[in-house]
């Protein structure tokens, strides 16, 4: 089998093909934004494995769900969404295996960690789940609180004060207060 | 937002940005491997599981096959799900496909009965241990449509263990697997009622060159009911990756370690050993019993 190289169908990135159910233009559109999808996954998930699961589940859950892609404009939000809740779902299932309460630090200092030097992410990994999915969302590129508060299905004021929340965790975990 | 938290906002996203531009090659690797093979969908004809041998032992072995990117393409219809755990990817399938279903082999078509003596056309897993010949004898059928005896069976399966002979290990002596393999090899301490020891294998690595097996696999079985599970023990190098599917898949633990749970398997590393125990005949949880008293 021909093992075709992505590069080709970025130029059919069209979101209008993909929203009429076009495979390949859906791809190239997935493909286009790998780095958004892995961005967003690094940022609330540990493990590499999760974001491994993550960024695969996500492609498969995009192509079933290209038909529910009201608007053209959307298509960003839209595949992001998918991918939190890609990642909501892995730390449900996650929370799930552990076996005691107490064990939490524990199973999660257990996770593969290739990013030891990396300041940042290490302390937006170590915020709780919601005020580090938000803060991931608005940090990961220049989704607007509004945005974030429509993929989160939350109001713009609870973004704000998880944001103002973690902003200010992020501060003292890296020595800025 | 005071002009404090906006620097403060702007220096984190260019940090953000800093650190999470480069995708790491391996999660890079995966991702454009999925990108692949849903592409590979509509413009192949999708092909089947290859299906070979008909005990119960090679039924084990079937499952057991960690494909190759190129095999899996041709085989996932509608992958709904994946986990990776350690180099292995396991898809699952949205359409719980029969995966020995196929048409009666054009040379055996009206030859062979189901026990009330009605003519089989299609071949699947409820129906591939109880094929009958004209005579009631019992019989089964290959992918040739070739017609075999239980007798004729076992003389095939004992050919092509001696055809194999070069390549792989034979192991007779549970106590003597470790000679064979290049890492230690941990077995399970509960074997559940009526199971034993049948046999093992591993890479025949004075033929093959190397310098001892990189894995091995342990069958297990149980005569009276004729139920059988098999443990797969592979060495883990951080650079082979493979991918399978099973059905019903997800994440689980096994003694502390990350594992993939199915119908199927239970897959986990623990010491740079990837251990893959095919639990079909046992169920979840005494395959889980199983798998925990690996230590």
């Amino acid at each position: 089998m021909e093992l075709v190289s992505f590069f080709k169908y970025k130029k059919k990135a069209h979101i209008s093909k993909a929203r009429e159910g076009d495979r390949e233009a859906v791809l190239a559109l997935i493909d286009e934004n790998k780095v958004n999808i892995y961005r967003v996954a690094r940022g609330i998930l540990r493990s590499e494995e999760d974001i491994k699961d993550v960024m695969q589940n996500t492609v498969i859950k995009a192509l079933e769900k290209i038909g529910t892609l009201k608007e053209d404009k959307y298509f960003r939000t839209w595949l992001i969404r998918i991918v939190v809740n890609e990642c909501n779902d892995i730390l449900r299932k996650n929370k799930r295996l552990l076996p005691l309460e107490g064990e939490i630090d524990r199973k999660d200092d257990s996770y593969t960690d290739n990013y030891e030097n990396i300041d940042l992410i290490n302390a937006i990994n170590s915020l709780p789940e919601d005020a580090r999915v938000t803060i991931t969302l608005f940090y990961f590129d220049d989704l607007s609180v509004k945005d974030i508060a429509e993929i989160l299905e939350i109001s713009e004021g609870t973004v704000k004060s998880r944001l103002n929340r973690a902003r200010m965790q992020i501060k003292k975990l890296l020595g800025e207060v | 937002m005071d002009n404090n938290n906006d620097l403060f906002d702007k220096k984190m996203k260019a940090q953000f940005k800093k650190e999470t531009s480069i995708i790491p090659e391996d999660i890079d690797k995966e991702f454009e491997n999925i990108l692949k093979i849903e592409s590979s969908k509509g413009r192949l004809t999708m092909g089947k599981l290859k299906k070979f041998g008909i005990t119960a032992a090679s039924l084990v072995c079937a499952a057991t096959l960690v494909m190759q990117t190129a095999f899996a393409q041709d085989i996932v219809n509608k992958i709904v799900k994946s986990l990776s755990i350690e180099g292995l990817t396991v898809y699952e399938n949205k359409n719980e496909e029969d995966m020995w279903a196929r048409d009666m082999p054009e040379a055996a078509r009206g030859k062979v009965f189901d026990a009330e003596g009605n003519v089989v056309e299609k071949i699947n897993s409820e129906n591939m241990d109880y094929l009958y010949n004209a005579d009631g004898v019992h019989v089964w059928v290959d992918d040739d449509g070739i017609i075999l005896t239980d007798k004729e069976m076992d003389d095939r399966i004992e050919q092509n263990r001696k055809e194999n002979e070069d390549v792989m290990l034979n192991i007779t002596d549970i106590n003597e697997i470790w000679k064979y393999v290049n890492f230690n090899v941990h077995l399970p301490e509960y074997i559940p009622e009526g199971y034993e020891f049948t046999s093992a294998e591993a890479d025949n690595y004075e033929k093959t060159g190397l310098d001892k097996s990189y894995w091995c696999g342990v069958y297990y079985e149980n005569k009276e009911s004729q139920g059988s599970f098999y443990l797969q023990l592979s060495y883990v190098d951080g650079i082979e990756a493979g991918e399978t599917f099973f059905n019903n898949i997800e994440k689980g633990n096994v003694n502390g370690s990350d594992a993939i749970i199915s119908d199927d398997a239970i897959v986990w590393v623990s010491g740079n050993v990837r251990y893959s125990l095919f639990i079909q005949s046992l169920g979840k949880e005494e395959g889980m019993k199983v798998a925990e008293s690996i230590k």
